[in-house]
C-alpha cells in the first residue's frame, strides 16, 4: 500500500524544464528522503504534493486522492512542515496551539507541551522573537499534536544548528517507527540523514539519479581511487563509472560495480595502474559522488 | 473550527481595529465639539444656512478615514499570510481552501462593516442633537460612498496582497486605484444618491473576489 | 465562484477603463464648445450673435465693437453715454438710465438646475417687516406631512407657527407633501416674495409670511401643468415672480400680483437637455434655446408677441475631428459626472455610428492570437472573446489584467 504515488510528473517554469515523466512511490510506514542540490526540483515536488502547484502533466496521489483535490479528511491525515519551519509567528505558543487544535478532532497536545517545556521561552513570547531552533520545535510539536499518518517535511534541517538537527532527526525516527508513520522528507543537507531515512531518492537537474533503500544504496554505490601508471594516458571509463574526478594521474571514480568488475574492465581496456583502493563513503560522500561537486 | 479562524484573524487585526475605532471616535468628538462651538459663535441659523445653501459640510474630516481603515485592516490581515507564503499553512488545514479563505475574509469584512456602522450610527445620533433629518439625510448620502469605498479598498487590497505574481499585483492595483477613486469623487451634498445602488452592488460583488488570488496562489502561479 | 470572481474583476476593470481612458482622451483633445450669445437689437430690428470675438447678424454681416455697441444701446448704455453716442429716444420712447436698468434682466436655465440635489429646508423671511433691510429668520421650514418650522438654535419644532401655516395651506386645498419649493432664500434681494410651491398633486401655490401671518394663494392654471422646475426671480420691473418649466408643455412666467401664467413662445423645449436664456430690455425679450449644436432665438415684444426668430446649427461633437476619432476608437464611454446633471451616476454614452467596430475587431483578433499563443482552449475563452468583442480595448485590457488561467483537474485514474 502506498501513501504517496506520483506518476509521470512533468513540470516547466515557462520554458525551463524541471523534470519530465518523474514517477515515484512512498510505501506506508517508510521514511523517504528526497535529496538534491538546490534548484533540482525538491520544492517543486513538495508543492505538487501539497496541492500548491499544478504540474504541467502527470499527477500525485496521496492515499489515492489527487493532491490538487485533497478532501479535508485526507488533509487531516497529512502533517506539513514548510521549508524554514514557517509558522504564524505573530502568535505565542499558547495561541498557536489553541488555533490549530480547533481543526483536528484527534488533537493531542501532550507531545507539543512536552517539547515546549524544554524550550526556554516565556508564555507570552511571540514565535517571531524565538530562535530558529526554537521555532523548529514549535513547528514539530504542532505536527506531533496533529498526529498525522503522513508527514511531509520540507528541508527541515535548514537553519538548524547541529544539536537541534540531531535532536530533530532522532526524535522523528523514533516517533515515526513507534507510531508507524509515513515520512516524506527533503533536504539539501545530507549530514545525519542516514540516521533517519529508510529509502533515498537523489534528484539532479531534470532527473532522478537514484531511488532505493538506503542500505542497498550505501552497499552498492562505491568509490575507487586509482593512481594511473601512465600520467597522460587517455582513460575511458564511461562503460562502468557513474562519475569520474581526475587530477593528473589520480582518478576518483564512482560506480555501482564491484571491485572485481572494475578491475576486469580496466584490464579489458588495457589501463595500467600503480594503486587501486576502495574508499568507504558516508551518505554525504556518496551524494557528492553521485551528483558531482559542482 | 470557525472559532479558530476568528481567533487567528482577530489576533492579526485587533490592534489596527482598536486604533481605527479610537481614531474614529476622536474624529466624531472633534466633529461635534466643532459643531457645538460654531452654533454658539456663528449663530445656529447661519450655520444651518451654510449646509443648506452654500454646500459646506461639518463632517469632511471623515472622508478618507474609511479608506485608511480598509487599507490598514487588509494589510494587517493579509501581509502576515503572504510573508514566507504562510497562507500555505491555512490552505493545508482540513477545510476546503476556498471555504477557509472566504471565512477569513468574511470575518475581516464583518469587523469593518460593524466598525463603519458604529461610526455612522454615532454620527447620526450626534447629528440628531443639533440638526433635523433634512440636514442629516443628505449628509449620510454624502458619506455612504466613503464608507463603501473603505469596504472596496479592503476587498481589493486583499486581492492584491494574495496575488502571487508581482506584475499582476501591479495591474490589479491600477484597477483598484481607478475603482476606489470613484467613491471619493468630489460632488455636492447628496449628489451620490442615484449611483449608490450600483456602487453597493459592485462592492458586494467584490466581496469574494479574493478567491481569484487564492486560486492563483494555490495553482502555483509565479 | 472563482471563475465568477474573475468575471466580476474583469467587468470592474472594464468599468474603470471606460471611465478613465475617455476622460484622459477628452482632457487632451477636447475643445471648448461653441456657446454664442444672442441679442435682439432695437436699432436694427434683428438678432446680433456674439461668438467669441466675432459679432454678426443672421445674414453674416460682421460688426465692429463700436457698431455692435451702438446696435445694442440698451445693453451698452453706460458705454454709449460715456462716448456721447447714446440716442435720446428710440421708437418714440425717451431713454433714461433708471428705466433702462429697471427693464433689463438676464436669466439662464440649464438642465443641471433640474438634476441637482436640492435642500429640503428653507428660511421664511418676513415680507413686510416695515424695515428697509430684510432679515433672516431664526427658523427653517419644511413641507412634508405638514408645514413645520424648526428653530435652529434648539433643533425643535415651533408647533404654534407650524400649525398656523399648515392650516393656511390646507384651507387653500394644499395636498401634502410639497414636491417643489422655489424661492430666493437670501436677504440680498429687493423684496421678499416668499416661495412658489407645488403640492403632491402638482398644483402651484404662492406661500409667504406677512407680519407673522401666513399668506397662501393657490395659482389656478388653464390646463394641468406637469411642473418640473420653478425658479423665482427678483425683477426690478416686478413684471413676474418666477419661471415655471414643465415637462413638455413649455415655459411659463407667473405674472406679478395677478398670478396669470404667461406662456413663452417656445415649442419643443426639453428641460432635461436644453438650455434656456432670456435677455430682457425695455422693448424686447430675446429668448434663446440651446441644444448641443444648435440654437433657436426668439424675440418677443413687451406683450410677448413674436417679432423675430433665428435658427442656427453647427457640427456636433461627434462630427468634429476629435469626436470622430473618439467614436472610432471607443465603442462607448461611462462618465460619473455629466454636463446636464449635478448628480453622480454611471452615465452611459454609446459612440454614434459604427466606426468603432474596426477597433473592436482588431482587439478581438489580438485577444484570439494571445489565447492561441498561450495554448489555451478557445472554448474556455468564449466569454472573454465576447467581452472583448463588445467592449473593445477596454475588454482587451481587462481580460489581460486578470488572466483566464484555469486548469482542469483530472480525477485520479484509478478511481
Amino acid at each position: 500500500m502506498y501513501a504517496i504515488e506520483c506518476k509521470n510528473l512533468t513540470h516547466y517554469y515557462g520554458k525551463k524544464m524541471v523534470y519530465e515523466n518523474l514517477s515515484f512511490n512512498v510505501e506506508e510506514g517508510k521514511i523517504l528522503g528526497l535529496l538534491g542540490k538546490n534548484g533540482t526540483g525538491k520544492s517543486t515536488t513538495i508543492n505538487i504534493l501539497n496541492g500548491f502547484l499544478q504540474p504541467c502533466a502527470g499527477e500525485c496521489l496521496i492515499y489515492g486522492e489527487n493532491t490538487q483535490l485533497l478532501t479535508p479528511e485526507t488533509k487531516r491525515r497529512i502533517g506539513f512542515l514548510i521549508e524554514g519551519h514557517v509558522q504564524y509567528t505573530f502568535m505565542n505558543i499558547h495561541q498557536i496551539e489553541k488555533f490549530y487544535s480547533g481543526f483536528y478532532e484527534g488533537w493531542n497536545s501532550a507531545p507539543y507541551w512536552e517539547l515546549m517545556s524544554k524550550l526556554k521561552v516565556t508564555p507570552k513570547q511571540k514565535i517571531s522573537s524565538m530562535s530558529c531552533g526554537q521555532r523548529s520545535q514549535v513547528a514539530l510539536g504542532l505536527i506531533l499534536a496533529q498526529n498525522p499518518d503522513l508527514l511531509i517535511l520540507d528541508d527541515f534541517s535548514m537553519g538548524l544548528d547541529p544539536g537541534y538537527r540531531r535532536l530533530f532527526i532522532d526524535y522523528m525516527r523514533e516517533y515515526a517507527k513507534a507510531e508507524h508513520k509515513t515520512v516524506f522528507v527533503t533536504s539539501h543537507i545530507i549530514q545525519d540523514m542516514e540516521r533517519l531515512i529508510d529509502d533515498v531518492m537523489i534528484m539532479d537537474y531534470n532527473k532522478i539519479l537514484a531511488q532505493q533503500p538506503i542500505g542497498q544504496f550505501m552497499n552498492t554505490f562505491r568509490q575507487f581511487n586509482i593512481s594511473l601508471a601512465d600520467h597522460n594516458a587517455a582513460v575511458d571509463l564511461d562503460g562502468i563509472a557513474v562519475n569520474i574526478e581526475r587530477v593528473k594521474d589520480k582518478i576518483e571514480f564512482y560506480t555501482y560495480s564491484t571491485e572485481e568488475d572494475v578491475k576486469g574492465y580496466l584490464k579489458m581496456k588495457g589501463i595500467g595502474y600503480n594503486s587501486f583502493e576502495e574508499v568507504k563513503m558516508s551518505l554525504e560522500d556518496a551524494f557528492i559522488g553521485l551528483t558531482r561537486k559542482y | 473550527m470557525f472559532k479558530s479562524i476568528i481567533y487567528k484573524e482577530w489576533i492579526k487585526i485587533r490592534l489596527i481595529v482598536l486604533i481605527s475605532l479610537g481614531l474614529s471616535l476622536l474624529a466624531l468628538i472633534n466633529i461635534f465639539l466643532k459643531v457645538r462651538h460654531d452654533i454658539l459663535f456663528v449663530d445656529a441659523a447661519n450655520y444651518w444656512y451654510s449646509f443648506l445653501f452654500r454646500g459646506s459640510t461639518y463632517f469632511g474630516i471623515l472622508k478618507y478615514l474609511p479608506f485608511a481603515i480598509g487599507l490598514a485592516v487588509a494589510i494587517a490581515q493579509y501581509i502576515p499570510e503572504t510573508v514566507n507564503k504562510r497562507i500555505k499553512l491555512t490552505f493545508h488545514l482540513p477545510v476546503s481552501e476556498n471555504g477557509i479563505l472566504i471565512r477569513m475574509h468574511a470575518f475581516g469584512a464583518a469587523v469593518l462593516v460593524t466598525l463603519f456602522l458604529v461610526v455612522m450610527g454615532l454620527f447620526t445620533a450626534g447629528s440628531a442633537i443639533f440638526f433635523p433629518s433634512n440636514i442629516i439625510n443628505p449628509s449620510l448620502v454624502t458619506m455612504t460612498p466613503w464608507f463603501l469605498g473603505g469596504m472596496a479598498t479592503y476587498f481589493l487590497v486583499a486581492l492584491i496582497l494574495l496575488e502571487p505574481v508581482w506584475i499582476y499585483r501591479g495591474l490589479y492595483a491600477v484597477v483598484a486605484a481607478g475603482f476606489v477613486t470613484l467613491f471619493y469623487t468630489s460632488a455636492s451634498i447628496g449628489a451620490f444618491r442615484p449611483v449608490l445602488p450600483a456602487l453597493i452592488l459592485i462592492t458586494v460583488l467584490l466581496s469574494f473576489v479574493v478567491l481569484f488570488s487564492g486560486y492563483r496562489f494555490r495553482k502555483g502561479e509565479m | 465562484m472563482i471563475k465568477i470572481s474573475r468575471y466580476i474583476l474583469v467587468l470592474t476593470a472594464v468599468l474603470v477603463a471606460s471611465i478613465a481612458l475617455p476622460a484622459f482622451y477628452w482632457t487632451v483633445f477636447e475643445k471648448v464648445p461653441r456657446s454664442p450669445q444672442i441679442y435682439y437689437s432695437c436699432v436694427t430690428g434683428d438678432f446680433i450673435i456674439a461668438d467669441g470675438n466675432k459679432r454678426t447678424d443672421p445674414s453674416g454681416k460682421e460688426f465692429t465693437l463700436d457698431e455692435y455697441e451702438r446696435a445694442l444701446p440698451l445693453l451698452y448704455f453706460r458705454q454709449l453715454m460715456a462716448d456721447g453716442e447714446m440716442p435720446d429716444s428710440i421708437h418714440g420712447i425717451k431713454l433714461e438710465a433708471p428705466s433702462i436698468s429697471r427693464a433689463s434682466s438676464f436669466y439662464r436655465y440649464t438642465p443641471r438646475k433640474l438634476k441637482t440635489p436640492v435642500p429640503t429646508l428653507y428660511p421664511m423671511l418676513e415680507s413686510q417687516s416695515g424695515k428697509v433691510n430684510l432679515a433672516m429668520p431664526d427658523d427653517y421650514f419644511r413641507i412634508e406631512k405638514r408645514m413645520e418650522f424648526i428653530v435652529a438654535k434648539t433643533n425643535r419644532i415651533n408647533e404654534e407657527k407650524s400649525a398656523l401655516f399648515t392650516d393656511a395651506l390646507i384651507e387653500e386645498g394644499f395636498v401634502f407633501p410639497a414636491k417643489i419649493i422655489a424661492g430666493i432664500p437670501t436677504t440680498r434681494k429687493s423684496v421678499d416674495e416668499g416661495y412658489f410651491v407645488t403640492d403632491s398633486g402638482g398644483s402651484l401655490f404662492h406661500v409667504k409670511m406677512i407680519k407673522g401671518e401666513p399668506y397662501v394663494v393657490r395659482i389656478e392654471t388653464e390646463e394641468k401643468l406637469d411642473i418640473v422646475y420653478i425658479e423665482a426671480v427678483d425683477l426690478r420691473s416686478r413684471e413676474f415672480y418666477c419661471y415655471v418649466f414643465t415637462k413638455n408643455q413649455g415655459i411659463f412666467v407667473v405674472m406679478d400680483e395677478v398670478y396669470d401664467l404667461q406662456r413663452l413662445p417656445v415649442d419643443g423645449f426639453n428641460p432635461e437637455i436644453h438650455t434656456f436664456r432670456i435677455n430682457a430690455d425695455l422693448f424686447n425679450k430675446c429668448i434663446t434655446v440651446l441644444g448641443e449644436n444648435w440654437y433657436q432665438a426668439i424675440a418677443v415684444d413687451d406683450m410677448y408677441k413674436v417679432v423675430g426668430t433665428h435658427y442656427e446649427e453647427w457640427s456636433g461633437l461627434y462630427e468634429r475631428a476629435e469626436g470622430k476619432a473618439f467614436a472610432s476608437i471607443f465603442p462607448f464611454e461611462i462618465r460619473m459626472k455629466d454636463d446636464n446633471s449635478a448628480f453622480i451616476r454611471f452615465f452611459f454614452r454609446p459612440s454614434p455610428g459604427y466606426r468603432w467596430i474596426i477597433v473592436n475587431l482588431v482587439a478581438l483578433i489580438i485577444a484570439f492570437i494571445m489565447i492561441r499563443r498561450r495554448g489555451w482552449a478557445i472554448g474556455a475563452n468564449i466569454a472573454d472573446l465576447l467581452i472583448v468583442g463588445i467592449t473593445g480595448i477596454y475588454g482587451l485590457a481587462a481580460t489581460q489584467f486578470f488572466p483566464n488561467k484555469f486548469t482542469v483537474n483530472k480525477q485520479p485514474n484509478n478511481k
